[in-house]
């Protein structure tokens, strides 16, 4: 009877108690430290896995590449084992993909650094909206629910050298829990994602530009990258509350990598209500000098990504 | 042997009139001068009765002129009735209103009767008086007895006696001016002395009123711990917070920082249930657990009954803690005001006339803001501090001796905010929470002539709360309205000398208004496998839907006392009338469908005490509890619409020794088992409206050990020590696992002593730390830049155990009618880095801690009159 402004308190107390928590690991002192942050590159990983393109339909063809890199540099060829993941994940489950699609998975071809699939058939039914087959005679199953962003995603495994990384490429299904009108507007309306482009790295010292094979050891160097305007597209989601379509604009991001140095944020970006199309984030080079790899991956908010690698040179 | 005798008027006159035209009797005699007649010695010792009937004549003078025997009872009772007959003096009888001469009948018996024979009047009553702290004799206590209008006052020594009380049950009242009233009830029984010793309490500035001993109520719990308010106040670590003090008795796991959570038995904190004056209320503490929300002051006490307690009340699988307020006082203007670092609060309390009482509270805090001016606005973002205030008020009126008219105005308001920015749009975290609740009741007692007792409390309430959460593009709204009725009402009568018994119905209603979207696991339920910092599933869902639930609970439970075993039984019937709006998720263009189902509990309650030696008593009770679905949790979307009734069953075990008058040991073990829990559904593709399910099962069990110095000499404390475990199976087939909120060890030593003006007190607790579930690798998500951790066995590993130390140093002044306390209360003083929380690194390789907060001091200032 009392249980559900219990259970709201409750809930306030418990979102009140990970926000202590979260506050105490935000103040000096409280938090463990972990050392070198995931910015830093210091052993062989995956940091990107991209789709091409971006958005597909079940049967439709799609490339996969990765971005890995390593200490020495980026790796241009890894050969990498590629599997489609087959199980959703429990409906309730905050990870992306199901516990099954770490375990064996039928592998899509030769290890290679890039492959080419079928988007299975099923891939609606499995990871989007379409409701699942139930047994005749039984209550109908559960459609799945989409992200904030209206999309499903077919999940694709890439395994090499331990590592393993899962690329998600988002399914092309139909509008689920709409009338007739809502869906058809949203078909007119939509547009498949698009991977987003970047656009040249550029580096500033103090405001002044500097090359990137001439950055002055120890200086806290400003890297700008940026982002080609037709890169955040609009597209339309339907509110399930007010069952109407609302039209949204990508957010974009940038996840910084280097071999040295430290940055002061790992991902920087703008969010769907900045227009502004370049980020910037702070590297303090070395203090000694020489080579070091820089990465930048730009994720649109609907799993479109592009990625670049830069030589740099600390003098 | 003792002579008794009896004399019955006969109503059949036999008038001697003169001839007069109807004349008319308008006068009766009346026996002035009785004279015993002498039993004949003979018969008395051949143990021989008689009734002798005698024709008696009245003259106008209301002499007798003459006696004769109209039905004889043996020649010597005949000669002994008629030589008393004749030395009776009568008021005379009157004729027209004039004195004249009749003639009646008159019987008089001889009887032997056979008792103890007493050379004098005997004490059959008596006690002594003590001071209830100081355990010192009290003088001049007015001690009486309230149905017979006798009365007595306390000696030197405290004592008091009453000689030759009618053998029954008497109503007694204890008195005196700086003390606070006590009633109670004593039962004499024949040819035995009744002793008894009363300890009471002086009033604090005349501000108390307390009825410290009540009549005798039906003890239906076979285990509770009830806290006096001032000694509450005192315990440190509480912030003077008297109901705080319910964290540290035995059977109550430590909560984690910032929850604020009553986790008792093992249960989930949304199961037990909190109740003001027989009211369920939705929260002992504000949001953060800095707070109460029922103001300390016009709380009489606070009990904690950890499981298997009457049948009066249910609806909850966990425990109970049951506020009672304070009666107002009878005279004069009393109140208090107090401030600390986190808020401040007043109360006023004023007698208006000989039968109207009022009180009005407040409490506003202003933490936020004070450390607002000194610290820098993003810490705030970070570490946001609740804000909260509660108010409320009280009347009292009486109607007339032994019944009572009172009304209750409880509100409570919380509110917290907080964004933590990020230049990665995807990190951005915003979360804001506001939550209300109100609460009007109505409460009419009376006690009835023949010590029956009968209390009724009407309730309205409206309970309104807002979430919403924003985990970068992933934003959770989470709204809802509730409206609150109900009606508790109980009959209470001593059917015979060992048995009473006690119906009543609790009855409570529910209407809520749900708006939820967002990602279906936030917030998290107990048995959620993530870990803290995780970001929610992406998936987002919304729904809008209605429930009502209402639960008509009639009840009924008797205490009978056989010698040294009082037998408790009780039963309770909940009839749950569960309704909806949508049984479906709604379908574009269909219209909704509702849906209304009737659940029944029947929920019996047994408790046994054997009182084995005056001071070791052993108790056993069992009992069902059933407890109604979460109105949340019967979405369409994200829950289930047909869910039904969870169970519980609890099974205690306990012994009290009484090692001192104040001193006491008790020991309890206790076993749970509950079913129907309400689980997420594991599939993938769980059947439409059946994201929940009622698979879960559960089990508690342990033992509490308390040791307990009740205030003596100014030293109060106490040590309470929990051991136990508790498990859930979410599915068949799944293995058990432990509760999320399970500590096998809980230790809490808490002492005050009172000397001079000072108070010093100290707190000690430890406790295992909760279950968590390890990580034991991780995978890289390539989308969304960020790792997913693999996990091993559900809450395999714990946080390290917890352990603090507190301490309270508190300094009364007092002038004639005013009193100033000053109180410091420092928590942490060994500045102990308890881990709080499991965290890991980003890509789950490393595993550390989140430590809990250094060394807190809080001083506060409170001035009373």
């Amino acid at each position: 009877m009392m249980r559900a402004h219990q259970m709201s308190l409750r809930n306030m107390m418990r979102l009140h108690q990970i926000m202590v928590l979260t506050a105490l690991a935000a103040l000096a002192g409280c938090q463990p430290d972990f050392g070198q942050p995931l910015s830093l590159v210091t052993g062989t990983r995956i940091l990107a896995v991209r789709g091409q393109p971006a958005e597909a339909a079940p049967g439709a063809l799609v490339s996969f590449d990765v971005l890995a890199a390593s200490p020495d540099g980026t790796i241009a060829a890894p050969p990498l084992s590629w599997a489609l993941c087959d199980q959703p994940k429990p409906l309730t489950d905050n990870n992306v993909v199901a516990d099954a699609c770490l375990g064996a998975l039928p592998a899509i071809g030769a290890p290679a650094p890039t492959t080419i699939t079928l988007v299975p058939d099923d891939a609606c039914r499995l990871f989007g909206p379409d409701t699942p087959p139930s047994t005749p005679g039984q209550p109908a199953l559960r459609p799945r629910d989409p992200d904030a962003t209206g999309g499903y995603y077919q999940p694709i495994r890439a395994t090499w050298t331990g590592t393993v990384a899962f690329g998600l490429e988002r399914l092309r299904c139909n509008l689920a829990g709409a009338s007739l009108a809502i869906a058809e507007e949203f078909q007119m309306r939509y547009t498949s994602n698009q991977n987003p482009q970047l656009t040249p790295l550029l580096a500033a010292d103090e405001g002044q530009p500097v090359a990137l094979d001439a950055l002055p050891a120890g200086r806290k160097i400003t890297f700008t990258v940026g982002w080609t305007a037709a890169s955040p597209e609009s597209y339309p989601v339907l509110d399930p509350a007010s069952q109407t379509l609302v039209d949204h604009r990508e957010a974009m991001r940038v996840s910084w990598f280097a071999t040295s140095g430290a940055f002061a944020e790992e991902r920087t970006g703008r969010d769907e209500t900045d227009p502004a199309l370049t980020t910037s984030d702070d590297w303090t080079a070395p203090a000694n000098p020489g080579p070091a790899h820089l990465w930048v991956v730009l994720r649109d908010s609907r799993g479109g990504v592009d990625f670049a690698s830069y030589q740099l040179t600390v003098k | 042997m003792r002579l008794h005798h009896f004399w019955v008027m006969a109503l059949a006159l036999a008038c001697a009139l003169p001839a007069r035209a109807e004349p008319k009797l308008t006068r009766l005699p009346r026996l002035q001068t009785f004279v015993e007649a002498t039993y004949p010695p003979a018969e008395q010792a051949a143990g021989r009765e008689a009734t002798v009937l005698l024709a008696i004549e009245i003259g106008a003078d209301g002499k007798v002129t003459h006696v004769s025997v109209a039905r004889s009872g043996g020649a010597d009772f005949d000669a002994a009735a008629v030589a008393a007959a004749a030395r009776f003096v009568f008021q005379p009888a009157e004729v027209d209103g004039v004195p004249a001469p009749v003639k009646i009948t008159y019987r008089y018996a001889f009887v032997i009767k056979h008792e103890t024979v007493k050379a004098a009047p005997q004490v059959n009553f008596e006690g002594v008086v003590l001071d209830r702290f100081k355990k010192t004799p009290i003088a001049g206590v007015a001690v009486k007895v309230t149905d017979l209008g006798r009365k007595t006052v306390t000696g030197a020594d405290g004592r008091f006696a009453f000689v030759d009380l009618p053998i029954g049950t008497h109503r007694i009242e204890l008195s005196a001016p700086k003390l606070i009233t006590v009633s109670t009830e004593e039962t004499l029984a024949e040819g035995r002395k009744r002793t008894v010793r009363y300890l009471v309490e002086p009033k604090l500035g005349g501000v108390d009123e307390e009825e410290v001993v009540r009549a005798p109520r039906i003890k239906k719990e076979s285990v509770e711990t009830t806290i006096r308010t001032e000694e509450a106040r005192r315990v440190p670590g509480t912030e003077g917070d008297t109901l705080k003090v319910v964290q540290n008795l035995p059977g109550v796991a430590r909560a984690q920082l910032g929850s604020g959570q009553l986790i008792v038995w093992g249960a989930a904190p949304a199961d037990t249930r909190v109740d003001v004056d027989g009211v369920e209320v939705p929260a002992l503490y504000h949001v953060g657990g800095l707070r109460s929300t029922v103001n300390g002051e016009l709380v009489r006490s606070v009990e904690l009954l950890p499981g298997a307690y009457g049948a009066d009340y249910g609806r909850g699988l966990g425990g109970l803690v049951r506020v009672d307020t304070r009666p107002l006082p009878e005279r004069g203007v009393h109140g208090y005001v107090a401030a600390d670092v986190l808020d401040a609060s007043a109360m006023i309390s004023a007698a208006i006339g000989k039968r109207l009482r009022v009180a009005v509270a407040a409490r506003y805090s202003y933490l936020d803001k004070l450390l607002g001016g000194i610290i820098s606005p993003k810490v705030n973002d970070y570490f946001p501090i609740p804000r909260y205030d509660d108010y409320q008020a009280k009347a009292t009126l009486a109607l007339r001796r032994g019944e009572e008219l009172s009304a209750l105005f409880l509100a409570s308001d919380d509110h917290l905010r907080r964004s933590l920015p990020s230049s990665d749009p995807a990190e951005v975290r915003a979360d804001e929470t506001n939550g209300s609740w109100y609460r009007l009741m109505l409460r009419y007692t009376r006690l009835l002539p023949d010590g029956a007792s009968v209390v009724a409390t009407p309730f309205f309430g409206y309970d309104t709360s807002r979430q919403s959460t924003r985990f970068g593009g992933s934003p959770t709204e989470l709204d809802l309205d509730s409206w609150r009725y109900g009606l508790r009402a109980s009959y209470r009568r001593r059917l015979a000398r060992p048995f009473t018994l006690s119906v009543g119905v609790d009855l409570q209603g529910t209407r809520t208004h749900v708006a939820r979207s967002g990602s279906i696991t936030l917030p998290p339920r107990e048995g959620d496998l993530y870990v803290f910092g995780q970001a929610p599933g992406d998936d987002v869902a919304a729904d809008s839907f209605s429930t009502h639930i209402v639960d008509a609970a009639p009840f009924v439970f008797g205490e009978l006392r056989l010698g040294p075993v009082t037998i408790t039984p009780g039963l309770r019937l909940d009839a749950f009338l569960i309704a909806g709006d949508h049984l479906s998720p709604d379908a574009s263009g269909t219209p909704a469908i509702g849906f209304q189902r009737l659940a029944w509990a029947l929920d019996p309650r047994l408790t046994v005490s054997w009182r084995a030696h005056r001071r070791l008593t052993l108790t056993a009770a069992v009992g069902l509890f059933h407890q109604a679905p979460d109105p949340v949790d019967l979405s369409a979307v994200f829950g289930n619409p047909t869910l039904g009734l969870e169970r519980a069953l609890h099974l205690t075990l306990g012994a009290a020794v009484h090692l001192t008058g104040t001193l006491t040991a008790e020991v309890v073990g206790f076993y749970t088992q509950l079913d129907g829990l309400v689980t997420r559904s594991p599939l993938p593709s769980p059947e439409l409206a059946r994201a929940l399910t009622q698979d879960g099962i559960g089990r508690s069990y342990g033992g509490q050990l308390l040791l307990r110095q009740e205030l003596w000499r100014g030293l109060f404390g106490w040590v309470s020590y929990s051991l136990s475990r508790s498990e859930r199976r979410d599915h068949p087939g799944l293995p058990w696992r432990l509760f999320d909120y399970d500590q096998t060890h809980v230790l809490a030593v808490v002492a005050s002593y009172e000397v001079r003006g000072w108070t010093f007190g100290a707190r000690f607790r430890l406790s295992t730390g909760f279950p968590r579930t390890p990580v034991t690798g991780s995978y890289y998500d390539a989308r969304d830049d960020r790792y997913q951790p693999i996990f091993g066995q559900q809450n395999s590993i714990r946080i390290p155990t917890f352990y603090q130390l507190d301490l309270r140093i508190d300094r009364r002044f007092v002038w004639s009618r005013v009193a100033l306390d000053l109180f410091l209360d420092v928590q942490n003083v060994t500045y102990q880095r308890n881990p709080e929380e499991v965290v890991y690194s980003e890509d789950f390789a490393q595993r550390g801690y989140i430590t809990g907060l250094p060394t807190l001091a809080v001083l506060g200032v409170r001035v009373e009159w």
